[in-house]
C-alpha cells in the first residue's frame, strides 16, 4: 500500500512511543486534537518495549554497536539546511539516544544445538559474546524487515518458522483478537510441547496498532476486571486430584514445606528440567518470548489500573495476577548469608494458612496490617514517631523480627531505617491493592510490559492519531524569538505543531536541566535471566515478585520478577527472571542476587542472560531549560510501579490543555459509529446499529429483567448472612486483609 | 481511509435501549402466550421445548414453564429408546446451565436439575460435583447449590472424607465461609465419630487437629464469627441422647393403709413415652402404668405415674429399668413416704474428661487468654472462654465465668439479657449440683433432698427445673424472675416461695397439684383472673399475694376473696 502523504501541521506531535508519550498522545487525541505520533524505531515502546528473542538480540546488537550515524540520512533526504526557515527560526539537533544504555552484555549458557538425548547438559556451557550472538538467522531476519511491517514481532520471524507455520501465521493474523485470546487460553490449558504449540498466541499481540486498521478495531479483550477474574479462576485450578484425597492436612503441609525448604523441587519441576534447551530452540520459539526492557508491575489500586478502567483502555490489555510475593529469609544470624526463599503471607487467608509464623505472630501481623490500612485515623498513636524510623515504630507495636522482615522487605519494600510515615504509606499502598483481583496486590501486563504503551497508542489511533514508525527526527524547529518549538524535521521533511512531546532520550544536550549536564541522574542495573525452572518450584507455575533487601552481598535492594509461559513472556518450561536495582555496573550490582537465586547447588540452570545499565532521567529537570511547549518524557524509572509515568503524563497533558478532561471514558464499539469520508455516506449520516446483526432469538434471550430477587434464605444460610454482614463490615475497615 | 468516528449521544443510546427493550418484551410475551396455548391443548412437541428453553433462559424463575417442560419430556419418553432418552435428558443440563448463568439462585432451575438427575437412567454424578464446585466458587454461600451438592454427594456416593477435604479448601480460601465450617461440623462426626460416652462431638485425635486449625483462624481474625462458631461447637460438651438423671417415689399425703404415690423419672433431655422405664414392685412388673408429663407434652424431661403399693406396712423394692441405663432400686413402704435417687450429674455430658482432652481444652483456654490480652474486649474471645471454662469445670471456674459474662453484658449490651440468663444458668446448675451432692450423701430418704432454695441470686431465668421434680420445698425468693414457665416441672412441690420477683403470669403454676403453700409476695401480678385460676390447685391452703398491683384494687381483692376465701391463709395486704 502506498504510504499516504502526511499532513504537515498538527496540534501535537509526539516523538517516541514510550509509556508517557503514548498516554499523552492518547489523551490529546481523545479530546479531538490532531496528533502525529512517530518513533525512530520499528517497534513500539522505546525504552518501555518488550521484545521477542530475536528482537532482543537485535536490540543488543544495536546497543553494543550503534548503527551508522545520520550523515547517510542527509544524503537520502534533503539536508536540513535546504529547509526554508522563516526569520527567527532555528534548527536544534536532537540528542543521541544510544547513550541511554551501556554495559550491555549477553551470555548464552546453552549449546547451539541440543545434544543427542543420551548426552546430559553437564557439557560445559557454550559462551557467546554479545557480538557473536547475532546469529545468522537474526541478521537474515533483519534484512527482511520492511517498512510495511513495522513490528518486531511480525517482521523478524519468517525465516525461523517453517513454511507451514508461516502460513498459519498469515491466516491467523486475520483472525479477530478475541478469537485469538481464546486460542491463547487453550494454549495455556494444554500441555502442548513448545514445538507443537500453535502460533496463534503470538499473533494475539503481533499486530501493533496499525494506523490504517485500528479505527475499525472492534474486537478486543474484555475489560480489565473480567479478564483478570478469569485469570484468577485459571489459577485456582481444578479441585485437587483424587490422589490427594486423604491428604487433608498434607495439603497444607506440602505448601508449607514448599515455602520453608528453600530448594525443594517438586516432581513436576524435575520433569520440566529434563528438557535440555539449546540456543536454536530459543530462536525457533523466538516469538514466545516477550522480554521487557523495563519490567514493572501495577498496584491493583494504583493510578494506572484506575486510569485503564476509567479511560476504557483496559479493553486493549490483559493482565495476570502476581501469584506470590516471596522474600529472602535469613536462617542463620549475623554475617552468614545463608537463607532461603519464603512466601510472604499477604492476604488474610495467607496469614491463616501459613506455617511460617506463629499463632501470636498471626495476630500481631493482622493487627498491624489493620492499623496500617487506616493509620491516618490514629494520628495520636503516631505522634511520637514523627521523627523516628519505621523499624522503631514496628518494634513499638510488638512485632517480632520475623514480622518486621515481612513488613519492611516484602510489603512496604523500604528499609527499616526509612521514616515511619514513608513505611506506613507504602504498607498501606500494598494493603489497599490487596484482594481486588487476586491474593497479592500486583498485576503483571501479559505478554510483557511493552503492551501498555501500545494500548494507549491504539486508543490514540482510534481517535484519529496518525502513526508512523521508523521515522527518525533529526532537528527541532525553534522560534528563538519566543523560545517555542514550532515543529521538527524528520527525514528532511518539516512538520509543524503547537506542542511537541518528546521522549527524553532525544533531548538536545543544552536543554538538559543543568546547562548541558543532567542533574540528579540515576543509573539502573538490570538483568534478564532465562532458567529451566523456578527459583522456588511450586506445583503450578507461579508469577513471582521478590524483593531482596540490601545486604553486604547486594548493597542495593534488588527487585525480582519471575514469570513463565503463563504470563506470556517465555516458552513453556522456561522461566524468566528480571532483576533490577540502582547502580552503574549491572553484572557487579546483581551478582549477589544471582548467587542467591540461581547460582547455588540445586538451583535452576541458567540458560541465557543479559545484563545492561539504563540511564534514568526521571528525577532530572526536564523543564526549565527547554522551550515552553516542548514536553520531555522521562523513560522508565527504578520503581516497581508505573505511578510516576502516569503522573508525568497527566502533568504534561494539563500543561498543554489546562481546561480539558484527561482521558475520559472511551466509548465502547457499540457506542461508536463511523461515517466514511469519501464513501457514499455524507457527513452526519451513520449506520444505525440495528439489532440486525443478532438473530431474533439472541435478542430474545438477552437481558429479560423479570427475574425475581432472591429473598429467601433458610437453615444455616441465614446464619451465613450474619457472617456476610460481618465480612462486609470487615472490608470497610481492613480492605479485605 | 478509515472512517471518522462519531459517538452516539446518550439520548440516541437510550432510545436504542428502549427500542430493544420493547422488542424483547414483545417477544417474551409472544413466547409465553404460545407456550401456554400449547400446554392448554396438551401439545408436547419439540417446538414446545424450544420455546420454553428460550423463555426460561430469559426468566429462569417461571415455575410453570419448568413444569410444562417436564410434562413434554415425560410425554416424549414413551417414543424414545433408552439411549436417546438419556441424550435428551443430558440436553436439559445445558438448558439449566444457561438458566443458572442468568440467575444462579433460581429455585426452578436447580429443582429441574435435580429432577433430571433423578430421572436419568445413569446420572452423571461426577460432573455434577464439578458444577457445584464452580457455582460455589462464584458464590460460596449459594444455599441452592449447597443443597444440590448434598443431593449429588448422596447420589454419587462421594465419601465424607472427600467432602471434608473440599470444605478445607474452601476454608483455606476464605475462612469467613460459614457454610463450609458448618458443613465441616456435619461431616466430621461421620469421619471421626467419637467413642461412646465422651462429651466431645468428634474423636479426640480429630478434635485436637481441628482445634489447631480453627485457633489459627481466630488468631488471624478474631472479629470473624464463622470460625468462632466452629470453635465453640468443638469445645462445648455434647449430650448425645437424653439420659436418666433422677428417679423418685413420693407418697401422696394422707393416703390410707394401701399407700398410693407417684413414681417420678427425670431425664436430662426431653423423651417420649417409648423411652420410659419399666417399673417393678418387688420384682413384679407393674402393669398398666399411665405416664403423664407435667404440661401434657408428648416429649418431656419429667414423667410421672400413679403407683399403688400392695401393703404399706411392709418394705418394698421399686425397680426402675430403662433400656439405656442400669436398673435403679428404691426402698419404699413401711412408713417411708419418699425415696429419691440421683443417677447422674447435673451438667450436660458430665463425664470426666480424659487427660488429653483436658490438656487440649486447657490449651484453648490459654490461647483465648492470650488473644484477650492482644485484643482486649473481643466478645468472641470472652464467649469462647466461657464455653471452655464451662466445659472444663463450671463449679471451680464459677467466678471467672461469672466475671466474663459480666464483661460481655457490658461489651455487647444488645445481648445483655442472654448473658444474664447464662449467669442464672451457671448459678442454678452449680446450686443444683450442690443440692445433688448433699442429697446423694444422705441417701434416698434424706431431708436435704426435699428442699431447694436460691435466695437473692439475681436469677433472671429458671433453668434445669426438671431436676427439682422430686423436691417438696422450693424457695426462689428475691430474684429477678419474670417467667415461672419452667416451674411446671415441680410436680412434687408442696411449698413454693417466689417472693420478690417480677412475675406476672401464674398460668404455669396451675398444674402443680401437690402445692399446699404458695407465696408470691412482691411480684407484678396485675390480673385477677390469673389469681382466680389458682382455684385449680385443690391442695392449696396458703397463698400470699402481698405487695402485688392486683391487691391495690378494691374490686380485685373482692373478687379474689370470693374465689379463694376458703383457703386457710390468704394474705393480700
Amino acid at each position: 500500500m502506498e504510504e499516504p502523504e502526511l499532513d504537515t501541521q498538527y496540534d501535537v506531535i509526539v516523538v517516541g512511543t514510550g509509556l508517557v508519550e503514548s498516554v499523552v498522545a492518547a489523551a490529546a487525541a481523545r479530546i479531538g486534537k490532531k496528533i502525529l505520533h512517530i518513533d525512530r524505531n520499528d517497534y513500539y515502546g522505546g525504552q518501555w518495549a518488550s521484545f521477542n528473542f530475536n528482537g532482543i538480540r537485535e536490540w543488543i546488537s544495536d546497543a553494543t554497536d550503534p548503527p551508522p550515524p545520520p550523515p547517510q540520512q542527509q544524503q537520502q533526504f534533503p539536508g536540513a539546511d535546504e529547509l526554508v526557515l522563516a526569520e527567527g527560526e532555528s534548527l536544534v539537533a536532537v540528542g543521541d539516544p544510544s547513550s541511554f544504555y551501556f554495559n550491555v552484555n549477553q551470555t548464552c549458557y546453552m549449546p547451539e544445538v541440543a545434544p543427542a538425548p543420551s548426552g546430559n547438559n553437564d557439557a560445559s556451557p557454550q559462551q557467546e559474546t554479545a557480538h557473536q550472538s547475532s546469529a545468522p538467522e537474526a541478521e537474515e531476519a533483519q534484512s527482511q524487515t520492511t517498512k510495511e511491517t513495522p513490528s518486531p514481532n511480525t517482521s523478524r520471524e519468517e525465516d525461523d518458522v517453517g513454511t507451514s507455520e508461516a502460513d498459519e501465521n498469515e491466516s491467523a493474523s486475520v483472525a479477530s483478537e478475541s478469537e485469538v485470546v481464546a486460542e491463547e487460553e487453550n494454549a495455556h490449558a494444554g500441555p502442548a510441547l513448545p514445538t507443537t504449540t500453535t502460533t496463534e498466541e503470538e499473533n494475539a499481540h503481533a499486530g501493533p496498532p496499525l494506523p490504517t486498521t485500528t479505527a475499525e478495531e472492534n474486537a478486543h479483550a474484555g475489560p480489565l476486571p473480567t479478564t483478570t477474574a478469569e485469570e484468577e479462576n485459571a489459577h485456582a485450578g481444578p479441585p485437587l486430584p483424587t490422589t490427594e484425597k486423604n491428604s487433608e492436612e498434607s495439603h497444607k503441609t506440602t505448601e508449607a514445606n514448599d515455602s520453608t525448604a528453600g530448594n525443594m523441587i517438586t516432581p513436576a519441576a524435575i520433569e520440566e528440567s529434563e528438557k535440555v534447551w539449546a540456543h536454536r530452540d530459543f530462536v525457533r520459539h523466538s516469538r514466545k518470548f516477550n522480554i521487557d526492557l523495563a519490567p514493572k508491575l501495577l498496584y491493583s489500586r494504583g493510578p494506572l489500573v484506575e486510569l485503564l478502567i476509567s479511560s476504557n483502555v483496559a479493553r486493549y490489555t490483559e493482565f495476570k495476577c502476581i501469584t506470590r510475593v516471596l522474600t529472602w529469609m535469613m536462617t542463620g544470624k549475623g554475617e552468614c548469608e545463608d537463607g532461603g526463599l519464603l512466601a510472604v503471607p499477604c492476604s488474610r487467608s495467607d496469614v491463616f494458612t501459613t506455617s511460617a509464623i506463629t499463632l501470636v505472630e498471626k495476630r500481631l501481623l493482622m493487627k498491624f496490617l489493620q492499623f496500617c490500612s487506616s493509620y491516618e485515623k490514629h494520628q495520636e498513636q503516631l505522634e511520637e514517631f514523627q521523627e523516628r524510623t519505621f523499624g522503631e515504630f514496628l518494634k513499638s507495636r510488638g512485632l517480632t523480627a520475623n514480622l518486621i522482615h515481612f513488613v519492611t522487605a516484602a510489603m512496604a519494600m523500604v528499609g527499616p531505617d526509612e521514616p515511619c510515615q514513608t513505611g506506613l504509606e507504602r504498607t498501606r499502598l500494598f494493603l489497599a491493592s490487596l484482594g481486588r483481583y487476586g491474593s497479592t496486590p500486583f498485576l503483571f501486563s501479559m505478554y510483557g510490559c511493552g503492551e501498555l504503551p501500545q494500548a494507549f497508542c491504539r486508543l490514540c489511533a482510534v481517535f484519529e492519531g496518525t502513526y508512523v514508525l521508523r521515522k527518525p527526527v533529526s532537528h527541532l524547529v525553534v522560534d528563538s524569538g519566543n523560545n517555542r518549538c514550532i515543529g521538527l524535521v524528520a527525514e528532511g521533511q518539516r512538520f509543524g505543531c503547537d506542542n511537541l512531546v518528546m521522549s527524553s532520550d532525544l533531548t538536545p544536550s543544552h536543554y538538559h536541566g543543568d546547562n548541558g549536564a543532567w542533574s540528579e541522574l540515576c543509573h539502573i542495573s538490570r538483568a534478564i535471566l532465562f532458567t529451566d525452572r523456578s527459583i522456588l518450584p511450586h506445583k503450578e507455575e507461579q508469577l513471582t515478585l521478590l524483593r531482596l533487601p540490601p545486604t553486604p552481598d547486594n548493597p542495593q535492594p534488588v527487585t525480582v520478577i519471575e514469570g513463565g509461559s503463563r504470563a506470556g513472556i517465555c516458552p513453556q518450561g522456561v522461566y524468566c527472571l528480571q532483576l533490577s536495582c540502582l547502580g552503574k555496573e549491572a553484572e557487579v550490582d546483581l551478582a549477589g542476587a544471582v548467587r542467591k537465586l540461581v547460582d547455588h547447588p540445586g538451583g535452576p540452570t541458567l540458560l541465557w542472560s543479559l545484563y545492561f545499565n539504563q540511564v534514568d532521567v526521571s528525577r532530572c529537570d526536564l523543564v526549565s531549560c527547554s522551550p515552553a511547549n516542548l514536553y520531555l518524557c522521562p523513560g522508565p524509572d527504578s520503581s516497581l510501579d508505573y505511578d510516576a509515568a502516569i503522573t508525568q503524563a497527566r502533568t504534561i497533558f494539563f500543561s498543554m490543555f489546562p481546561d480539558e478532561t484527561f482521558l475520559p471514558r472511551a466509548p465502547d464499539p457499540d457506542e461508536i459509529v463511523f461515517d466514511n469520508i469519501g464513501a457514499e455516506l455524507k457527513d452526519g449520516d451513520y449506520f444505525e446499529e440495528e439489532g440486525s446483526s443478532k438473530t431474533e432469538q439472541e435478542n430474545k434471550l438477552e437481558g429479560q429483567e423479570t427475574g425475581r430477587e432472591e429473598a429467601v434464605s433458610e437453615g444455616h444460610d441465614s446464619e451465613d448472612n450474619n457472617a456476610q454482614v460481618n465480612e462486609t463490615k470487615e472490608e470497610v475497615t481492613s480492605k479485605g486483609i | 481511509m478509515h472512517g471518522r468516528l462519531k459517538i452516539k449521544t446518550t439520548a440516541e443510546q437510550a432510545a436504542e435501549k428502549q427500542k430493544e427493550r420493547e422488542q424483547k418484551r414483545k417477544l417474551y410475551l409472544g413466547g409465553i402466550t404460545q407456550a401456554f396455548a400449547k400446554r392448554t391443548s396438551n401439545i408436547h412437541d419439540e417446538e414446545g421445548l424450544k420455546i420454553t428453553a428460550q423463555l426460561l433462559t430469559a426468566n429462569p424463575d417461571a415455575a410453570t414453564l419448568w413444569n410444562f417442560r417436564r410434562e413434554i419430556l415425560l410425554a416424549m419418553k414413551e417414543e424414545l429408546d433408552e439411549e436417546k432418552w438419556s441424550t435428551k435428558l443430558l440436553g436439559e443440563m445445558g438448558v439449566v446451565e444457561s438458566c443458572l448463568g442468568k440467575n444462579h439462585k433460581s429455585y426452578g432451575a436447580w429443582h429441574h436439575r435435580a429432577w433430571v438427575m433423578n430421572t436419568h437412567p445413569a446420572p452423571p454424578w461426577k460432573d455434577e460435583l464439578k458444577l457445584c464446585n464452580k457455582y460455589l466458587k462464584m458464590d460460596e454461600r449459594n444455599f441452592h447449590c449447597w443443597d444440590y451438592r448434598r443431593f449429588v454427594v448422596m447420589g454419587s456416593k462421594q465419601g465424607p472424607e472427600e467432602e471434608l477435604q473440599f470444605t478445607r479448601q474452601l476454608i483455606e480460601h476464605n475462612m469467613s465461609n460459614y457454610s463450609a465450617w458448618h458443613y465441616r461440623s456435619k461431616l466430621l462426626p461421620l469421619v471421626h465419630p467419637p467413642p461412646p460416652s465422651t462429651p466431645h462431638p468428634i474423636s479426640e485425635a480429630a478434635l485436637i487437629k481441628e482445634l489447631q486449625t480453627v485457633v489459627e483462624a481466630v488468631f488471624t481474625d478474631p472479629s470473624d464469627q464463622s470460625p468462632w462458631f466452629f470453635l465453640r461447637w468443638l469445645v462445648n460438651r455434647q449430650e448425645p441422647s437424653p439420659r436418666l438423671v433422677q428417679v423418685g417415689y413420693i407418697e401422696h399425703p394422707g393416703a390410707g393403709d394401701r399407700s398410693a404415690g407417684q413414681v417420678i423419672v427425670v431425664f436430662s433431655g426431653a423423651v417420649g413415652t417409648v423411652e420410659l422405664p419399666g417399673v417393678a414392685v418387688d420384682r413384679l412388673r407393674a402393669e398398666g402404668l399411665v405416664w403423664t408429663s407435667p404440661g401434657g407434652h408428648r416429649y418431656s424431661n419429667v414423667w410421672y405415674t400413679e403407683l399403688y403399693l400392695p401393703n404399706d406396712s411392709e418394705h418394698h423394692t421399686l425397680t426402675i429399668k430403662c433400656d439405656s441405663a442400669p436398673e435403679r432400686t428404691l426402698a419404699v413402704g413401711c412408713g417411708v413416704r419418699r425415696a429419691v435417687e440421683w443417677v447422674g450429674g447435673v451438667e450436660a455430658g458430665s463425664e470426666e474428661l480424659t487427660d488429653t482432652a483436658r490438656s487440649t481444652l486447657e490449651e484453648v483456654r490459654e490461647n483465648c487468654s492470650t488473644l484477650d490480652e492482644l485484643d482486649p474486649d473481643n466478645k468472641w474471645v470472652l464467649i469462647t472462654l466461657v464455653d471452655v471454662l464451662w466445659a472444663l469445670d463450671p463449679r471451680s471456674h464459677q467466678r471467672r465465668i461469672h466475671h466474663h459474662l459480666s464483661q460481655l453484658q457490658h461489651l455487647d449490651p444488645l445481648r445483655a439479657t442472654y448473658y444474664g440468663d447464662t449467669k442464672s444458668k451457671l448459678a442454678m446448675e452449680t446450686s443444683l449440683e450442690h443440692h445433688r451432692i448433699e442429697a446423694s450423701a444422705e441417701g434416698q430418704g434424706g431431708e436435704a433432698g426435699r428442699s431447694f432454695s436460691m435466695l437473692g441470686r439475681s436469677l433472671t431465668r429458671v433453668t434445669s427445673a426438671h431436676l427439682l421434680a422430686n423436691a417438696e420445698r422450693v424457695n426462689l425468693a428475691n430474684n429477678e424472675l419474670r417467667s415461672v414457665a419452667p416451674l411446671s416441672s415441680l410436680i412434687a412441690c408442696q411449698e413454693l416461695v417466689l417472693d420478690g420477683n417480677k412475675i406476672s403470669d401464674l398460668t404455669p403454676l396451675t398444674t402443680l397439684s401437690s402445692l399446699t403453700k404458695l407465696s408470691l409476695a412482691g411480684n407484678k401480678i396485675k390480673s385477677v383472673s390469673q389469681v382466680t385460676a389458682l382455684t385449680q390447685l385443690k391442695n392449696l391452703e396458703s397463698l400470699n399475694l402481698k405487695g402485688n398491683p392486683v391487691c391495690e384494687d378494691e374490686e380485685a381483692t373482692k373478687e379474689i376473696m370470693e374465689a379463694l376465701g376458703n383457703l386457710k391463709e390468704l394474705v393480700l395486704r
